[in-house]
């Protein structure tokens, strides 16, 4: 699977950068593109650069904030880590994520009865 | 909300220091770039091919770069950044130009600035007393063979007592008298004003009383009230002053009071001293000949809501019911009844209206001419404009780097026409004469 139109998919695309922050501590953006993939069991592909136009957003949105560190190659690199207000953030959006995931499914599924 | 304005608060940050960020952006996708590379060598691919593959796999840089660059501040703002510092480079490459311009702009700004500072205080601006507007000056005319215009005391007396638009009327008399010290005699410019000149100002001494209505009369009026500026030089400013006698070429005096300092007296030059009007009211009264006198000014202040129209009325009226002495016959009488900003302004509205004028057309030529020679500089600068749309310069970005350069000529040019303006309004000063209003004041306010 490749990912539409980045437009479409920003949201979903900010959602899981923050959620693998989340779950794994302070990333750079290649461990970022890493994660994704795995979890997404290679299935999902994307153009890792979009990865770090999602990191821009959050960051001035004050949900991440970055450090320089050295990578596993000795190179500088930027760590990315969520800020008490991102971890809100994404409380909110997992839940908002679910409802309507729940919902959109109940939908289609009234479909295939009737 | 808050996350949108946090945004545009990062964007704007972003767009001053520009440069460090975009290094560090190289810097964090090279290590992206390179640890991708080195994870498709270790699957086995030649270092070449890794290389390829990891471009694939990154998507677009230059594409990216645009992107996150676009987003990460507000390009438009920083494009006018890059604009005013090209704009002030052309200065050092072509000062000429931009010397010659700027100056002529700048007497030209100057000019008119100058101009409308004078105009501004001295036309514009109100009287500086409470609600000057309710402020009139009156005068009598007396024609027979030519036109005086100067007031019977019996009039001004009628005028006072029948009168019933105004709330206060005031006479006064300017006196040139001389101040008797221990030092020697300093000459003074006094005035005889009615007790009541204070009132119609809705002025207040800074010190001591305004005068009492019964030392308006003659015998009664051996008091005076000290400007602030003869205060200060000739008793030190000192508070017992208030009493104290002093002696004048015509007598002694009880000074009772001192003007606050921004007092300004009306339709004078400055004035050191004020005693009582000190006429002999009974006698005035007989209009008889070597009894009857004359006052230069008065002033009344209408009552809230009486317009000039009817307080001219109203004094035409009394006016006609009053006869000119026996002395007098064939005099014709009548009364003048105006703002007292009129009579302060005067015959200087309109020399001061066609300067300014002279001043717009001027400013008006000056405008002409730089326009010409922006435009023999836009002949020359052709090539450079075409380099920079072959460079991708939409038309819209040449145009706005155009119009910086024109609003940073006008920067430079309004800058050094204030300078120009700051001299040339004191020079203009010296043609005013010294009755307006402040005029050593005279503001330099945000307006011009």
């Amino acid at each position: 699977m490749t990912l539409p139109k980045p437009e479409v998919l920003q949201g979903t695309l900010d959602l899981m950068v923050l959620k693998s922050l989340a779950a794994l501590g302070p990333l750079h953006g290649y461990g970022i593109a890493r994660r994704i993939e795995q979890v997404s069991d290679e299935t999902l592909r994307l153009n890792e650069g979009t990865v770090y136009q999602s990191l821009l957003r959050l960051q001035q949105k004050g949900w991440i904030t970055s450090e320089w560190g050295a990578s596993e190659n000795n190179r500088r690199a930027k760590f990315y880590s969520v800020t008490k207000s991102g971890r809100r953030q994404l409380a909110r959006e997992t839940e908002s994520w679910h409802r309507i995931a729940g919902l959109v499914g109940k939908v289609l599924r009234l479909g295939e009865k009737g | 909300m808050r996350e949108a304005i946090r945004v545009a608060w990062q964007r704007l940050r972003s767009t001053t220091s520009h440069r460090s960020v975009e290094e560090a952006l190289d810097e964090e996708m090279t290590t992206h770039f390179e640890l991708l590379a080195s994870r498709f060598i270790n699957q086995g691919m030649s270092p070449e091919q890794a290389r390829i593959a990891a471009r694939r796999q990154f998507g677009g840089v230059t594409q990216l770069k645009e992107s996150l660059r676009d987003s990460r501040s507000y390009p438009a703002i920083e494009w006018l950044l890059q604009d005013f510092a090209q704009a002030l480079r052309q200065i050092r490459t072509a000062p000429r130009f931009m010397v010659s311009a700027a100056t002529i702009l700048a007497l030209g700004i100057g000019a008119i600035t100058a101009m409308f500072s004078v105009v501004n205080a001295a036309l514009l601006r109100p009287l500086p007393y409470a609600a000057a507007e309710r402020l009139v000056w009156i005068g009598e005319v007396l024609k027979r063979n030519t036109a005086d215009e100067v007031t019977l005391t019996p009039n001004f007396l009628e005028w006072r007592r029948r009168s019933q638009v105004f709330s206060a009327m005031a006479a006064y008399n300017p006196v040139p008298r001389t101040l008797m010290t221990d030092d020697g005699a300093q000459p003074l410019n006094t005035v005889k004003a009615s007790a009541a000149l204070l009132p119609v100002l809705e002025a207040n001494t800074l010190l001591g009383r305004p005068f009492l209505p019964n030392e308006d009369h003659k015998g009664q009026d051996r008091v005076a009230i000290l400007s602030y500026g003869l205060w200060q030089q000739a008793f030190g400013g000192e508070r017992a002053v208030i009493g104290r006698s002093i002696k004048l070429d015509d007598g002694s005096y009880q000074v009772v009071g001192v003007l606050p300092r921004e007092f300004y007296f009306p339709t004078l030059p400055s004035i050191d001293l004020m005693t009582p009007l000190g006429k002999n009211e009974a006698a005035e009264l007989t209009r008889a000949e070597g009894t009857t006198t004359v006052v230069r000014n008065v002033i009344a202040r209408m009552k809230p809501g009486v317009t000039i129209e009817r307080a001219r009325g109203e004094m035409e009226t009394i006016e006609s019911n009053l006869a000119p002495p026996d002395f007098l016959s064939g005099v014709q009488m009548s009364v003048k009844v105006i703002p007292l900003q009129d009579r302060f302004v005067g015959d200087l509205r309109r020399g001061m209206l066609t300067l300014m004028c002279a001043a717009g057309c001027f400013l008006l030529l000056v405008c002409v001419n730089v326009a010409s020679l922006l435009l023999g500089r836009g002949e020359t600068r052709r090539k450079e404009i075409a380099i920079r749309a072959a460079l991708g310069a939409s038309r819209g970005r040449v145009i706005q780097q155009l119009l910086v350069e024109s609003l940073v000529l006008a920067l430079l040019g309004s800058g050094i026409g204030m300078v120009i303006a700051f001299g040339l309004r004191n020079l203009l000063l010296h043609l005013i004469p010294r009755t307006l209003p402040r005029p050593m004041t005279f503001p330099f306010d945000a307006k011009s």
